[in-house]
């Protein structure tokens, strides 16, 4: 095997003297208990504002930009999920998988505890992440309570959103998808 | 706690034991096994000769081509020392089928020694031709990387 994979040794720097944490690349980093970090999404999902978690998917998608060193387009799938999973794990966002339905690609993230309640701020931790990873704009759009997320231009992603909250499977949903040339 | 170590000790020594100590004859238990059949089928005649050399009989009657046993009856064998393995070398020969059948089987089945022997199954042909062959008409597809992946599923509309 001759992709580099990720490296998580000294990823984070505890600063005792001075009371910090700073990850690599030396932005400073706060360690937040889970129950305190759900209301206050619960709040902003309430508000309809989930600016500050996108915003912290894009710092996340720079770290995995930096860690592959290349373009993730003309790198294998498998890559480029191991360096994105490495640091969502190291972020303690869970465990990230790639999944293929049809033509259309799912993100699956599992472990995490419940932050509200239609994962509305996993979706969008990942749609700033991969779109800073891969300089496009993508969404990430929560199926159902299945811990699972299409990715999909952001023009289809309210009639996705309709069908999950009809109820319908990923499989449906998917036979539904057919790509076309763009 | 020396205690326990000392018990474990003399398992381990057991364990060795049994290891090292001589296995039993595969040919030995099969005569036997294989004849309670054939006795069920004929007690007359098993009934009114000893054990030991009523089951030699009853194997050489139902089973004539086996080649173990066959192998067994080969005469350049120098006699052994226990009575029934003699029994079985008699009996076996007596049949002509038997003796016919025996010498290719004699041939290539290695020489009896008065230790236990192992049953060698013959060696196959190697085959002229591969024996299967995976042939598709579609040429093998290119891995896609996930740019390519991630461009055809922003490109999906709905039906």
């Amino acid at each position: 095997m001759t992709e580099p994979s990720f490296d998580p040794g000294g990823f984070f720097q505890f600063d005792l003297a001075k009371g910090s944490v700073r990850a690599r690349g030396g932005g400073r980093v706060l360690v937040v208990a889970e129950n305190v970090l759900a209301p206050l999404i619960n709040t902003a999902v309430s508000q309809g504002d989930l600016t500050a978690v996108r915003s912290l998917g894009s710092q996340l998608g720079a770290l995995v930009s930096s860690s592959l060193g290349a373009s993730p387009a003309g790198l294998e799938p498998a890559q480029v999920i191991g360096h994105a999973g490495a640091v969502m794990s190291l972020y303690g966002w869970g465990r990230l998988r790639l999944e293929q339905w049809g033509d259309v690609l799912v993100l699956n993230v599992d472990g995490l505890p419940p932050l509200d309640e239609d994962n509305l701020a996993v979706a969008a931790l990942l749609g700033g992440l991969f779109s800073t990873l891969c300089s496009t704009e993508v969404a990430c759009v929560p199926i159902g309570r299945s811990a699972s997320y299409m990715m999909v231009d952001p023009r289809i992603a309210e009639q996705v959103w309709t069908w999950a909250k009809e109820g319908e499977s990923l499989a449906s949903i998917s036979s539904k998808l057919t790509a076309t040339q763009r | 706690m020396s205690t326990q170590v000392e018990r474990l000790q003399a398992l381990l020594e057991r364990v060795e034991h049994n290891r090292q100590k001589p296995r039993p004859l595969q040919a030995r238990p099969a005569p036997s096994a294989a004849a309670q059949p054939a006795a069920r089928s004929t007690p007359e005649a098993a009934a009114p000769v000893a054990p030991v050399p009523a089951p030699a009989r009853e194997v050489a009657a139902t089973k004539p081509t086996a080649p173990g046993f066959a192998a067994q009856a080969a005469p350049a064998r120098p006699p052994a020392p226990s009575p029934q393995r003699q029994v079985v070398v008699q009996e076996v020969v007596a049949p002509p089928r038997v003796s016919r059948a025996a010498e290719p089987a004699a041939a290539k089945a290695p020489p009896a020694a008065s230790g236990p022997s192992l049953l060698v199954d013959p060696v196959l042909d190697a085959p002229s031709k591969p024996i299967a062959q995976v042939v598709s008409k579609h040429p093998p597809s290119t891995p896609l990387s996930f740019g390519d992946l991630l461009r055809r599923s922003l490109s999906a509309r709905p039906r």
